[in-house]
């Protein structure tokens, strides 16, 4: 069972463990399928990361809930319904229901990030469900694989982008660990193990 | 005392930042001090509606630096303080935050924050009444305009 | 245009700086100048700077202008640069500028004002000799002068602040009515002008213009390019409070007070639409700091500017696009510098074409 907690340690509000987690998130968006680890190790990986990227000018939404309220007066960022967030968190684990913002043709960018949580991030082949990455970034294909990472995902997500320029950008979250799926990659979905 | 609490930063702020630190890291000493959000200091578009046709526009920015903390008693005793000023140094707004909880909830030694305060109001009435003499002394009489035209008129 | 990427001036670039500073401190006779010295005593050059730079921080504005050795343009530049370091905490509620702490207070349209009209520290009267006693100020006497002149004048029993003279004008049928559409303000920080922008962004653009732009400009409208013929209805100078509301009660608080000037000037008047009364029209000018000449060009030019979105420009000061493109000082300055960067490349194009014309038209020459 996923340990349902969202852990937060003090450090993660330090500037310099923010940048710390942001040169992560740089390398991770530049070579996608890269599994890289959380510069904070005593905070879930999603949480350092909407922590290292949020504020007052953009907007996230988490419709399960899964951030504790006191936690929102510290990211100091706007809540929002996930149709227009551009932030968006959620368990990767259920299934998607969900219309996010994939931009427009005048402003791609304001396509909506979505952070998932799932059980395990593996480079090699060893998860339940297999992901083969081919794309801008990465050299010829790159393979990865996820526990507790809804297939319905994967396929939502390849109608999203099926627009490009317009889209969503994945970011996969372990408690650890995090990977980058921008629109720019080719998915091709291997067998659920 | 009976200054309002919304009158208190802007006494506050008249006085040495490094005292108010002191003072608050002292009433705080034996409190436990939670940062409800994390102590800022950043900018703020100044809105203000035009005198033509009150409409909004933004003058520009200025510096803010906030703080909201909650400070525990060893009684269990928890009281909420905070503070916005127009000011750079997210560390003194913290101070105020916390002297703002502490005289708010009459915490132990409220006094010593009370005469901060009212010290500050002092200089703060002060610098008041120094612009008011400024004004006073360069007041328009035009009834001695007046006065004069009746005299030539005669 | 292709800049060179210059390799061999490394040192030469280095050495620069450390002579900016050399020529800073040469003179090693006086003390480095307190920024405090700046603020005070200097303190209408750091309003400009303060209101160029569009963030109201005197004390930088001072290091800025100590750092730049008095260059205004540069100064203001280093406050905006130091401003995109800094996250957006929040916007104030709309503030009430009839709640400023006048520091003066006039009327050319009135002589009777409610509250009164009050000159405040002004060089308006001044002779403009110059004082050779100052050259060489007496440490004691400058110590005096600011306690004579509080013991000299009487305590006084004034208002803290004065309602706004177009108010009562508004009340006798004079002016047009105040709009009721709430528009969201243009944020000029954040999105650039894209013709036709509404009036907000024309006024936060003037509000932080450089000041001989917007005179030059005002003033062709006064001289003539331009039919304004203002009355400067209320220009007051104050601090006006900023209220925001307190964290934990959500109460408005004083959090602090900034130093502004503000200016309403009544124009012409013109006939409303058929049937409406005619009104006087009117401009508003506001900027941070003490600088009277740049709240009234820029109520001027505001009022240009309405007529020119309305009606289309008859002059170049009625024009958005020509006026707002123009006055502000970064992007004006930033771009006078630029001509001073390696052309190298466009350069030896240009006299390359210019020598083949040259050549050519010499052949032809000879051939006829």
């Amino acid at each position: 069972m996923l340990n349902e907690t969202i852990n937060c340690s003090p450090v993660i509000w330090q500037p310099m463990m923010q940048q710390q987690v942001f040169r992560g998130l740089l390398d991770s968006f530049s070579y996608p399928g890269r599994i890289v680890a959380c510069a904070d190790s005593e905070t879930t990986a999603c949480l350092a990361i909407l922590i290292a990227l949020v504020d007052g000018e953009t907007t996230l939404a988490d419709p399960q809930q899964l951030l504790q309220p006191a936690l929102w007066a510290k990211l100091e960022t706007r809540p929002c319904i996930p149709e227009k967030a551009a932030f968006i968190l959620l368990d990767g684990a259920q299934a998607a229901d969900l219309n996010p913002c994939i931009g427009t043709l005048e402003k791609p960018e304001t396509g909506a990030t979505i952070l998932l949580r799932v059980g395990a991030l593996h480079s090699g082949l060893s998860g339940n469900l297999r992901l083969q990455l081919s794309g801008p970034g990465i050299e010829s294909t790159t393979s990865i694989s996820v526990d507790r990472l809804h297939p319905a995902w994967i396929t939502a997500r390849q109608e999203w982008c099926s627009a490009f320029p317009l889209g969503v950008d994945l970011l996969l979250c372990d408690e650890h660990h995090f990977v980058v799926i921008p629109r720019t990659t080719q998915i091709e979905m291997g067998d659920a193990a | 005392m009976n200054i309002p609490r919304n009158d208190w930063p802007s006494a506050l702020c008249q006085l040495n930042a490094a005292e108010i630190k002191e003072v608050a890291a002292t009433l705080s000493r034996d409190i436990e001090v939670r940062d409800v959000v994390l102590p800022q200091a950043g900018l703020g578009l100044l809105s203000l509606t035009d005198g033509a046709f009150h409409e909004p526009f933004y003058l520009g920015e200025i510096p803010v630096a906030r703080a909201e903390v909650i400070l525990k008693t060893g009684d269990g005793r928890e009281v909420q303080g905070g503070t916005v000023l127009v000011d750079d140094r997210a560390q003194l707004a913290r101070s105020i935050a916390i002297l703002d909880a502490v005289l708010s909830g009459k915490l132990p030694d409220y006094e010593l924050a009370a005469s901060l305060v009212e010290r500050g109001n002092q200089l703060r009435i002060q610098k008041m009444n120094e612009r008011r003499q400024m004004l006073a002394a360069t007041r328009v009489d035009f009834s001695l305009l007046e006065q004069e035209d009746d005299e030539d008129a005669e | 245009m292709s800049y060179v990427a210059i390799k061999g001036g490394k040192a030469a670039i280095d050495s620069a700086a450390a002579a900016t500073d050399y020529m800073r401190c040469k003179n090693a006779v006086d003390e480095p100048i307190k920024l405090s010295v700046i603020e005070d005593q200097l303190r209408l050059l750091t309003s400009r700077v303060v209101s160029e730079g569009g963030l109201y921080h005197p004390k930088l504005a001072a290091l800025a202008l100590k750092q730049f050795q008095g260059d205004t343009l540069e100064a203001a530049f280093a406050l905006r640069a130091y401003r995109s370091t800094k996250p957006r905490l929040l916007e104030t509620p709309l503030q009430d500028t009839s709640k400023m702490r006048c520091i003066r207070r006039i009327s050319s349209a009135f002589k009777d004002i409610p509250g009164g009209q009050m000159l405040g520290a002004t060089f308006d009267y001044a002779l403009r000799l110059l004082r050779l006693d100052l050259a060489n100020e007496d440490l004691a006497a400058f110590r005096q002068v600011a306690k004579n002149f509080l013991s000299n004048t009487p305590e006084a029993d004034l208002p803290d602040s004065f309602p706004k003279v177009l108010d009562a004008l508004r009340a006798g049928g004079l002016l047009p009515p105040v709009g009721t559409m709430r528009e969201q303000a243009f944020d000029i920080t954040r999105d650039p002008l894209v013709f036709p922008v509404p009036r907000s962004a024309a006024l936060a653009t003037m509000a932080r213009a450089e000041t001989g732009s917007l005179l030059a400009m005002a003033y062709s409208n006064m001289r003539g390019y331009g039919d304004v013929h203002p009355t400067v209805a209320e220009l007051r100078v104050g601090y006006l409070p900023v209220m925001l509301p307190h964290p934990v009660t959500g109460e408005l608080m004083e959090a602090g007070e900034v130093l502004m000037t503000e200016c309403e000037v009544v124009a012409m008047y013109e006939s409303g639409n058929a049937g409406d009364m005619p009104v006087f029209t009117l401009g508003y000018g506001a900027c941070f700091g003490h600088n009277e000449v740049k709240a009234i060009s820029m109520a001027i030019l505001d009022r240009a500017l309405q007529k020119g979105m309305r009606d289309g420009p008859d002059n170049p000061s009625e024009d958005p696009e020509f006026v707002l493109l123009h006055v502000d000082g970064v992007d004006s300055m930033g771009f006078a510098s630029h001509y001073k960067m390696p052309h190298y490349v466009t350069f030896q194009s240009d006299m390359d074409r210019l020598r083949t014309t040259q050549g050519k038209l010499r052949k032809t020459g000879e051939t006829a």
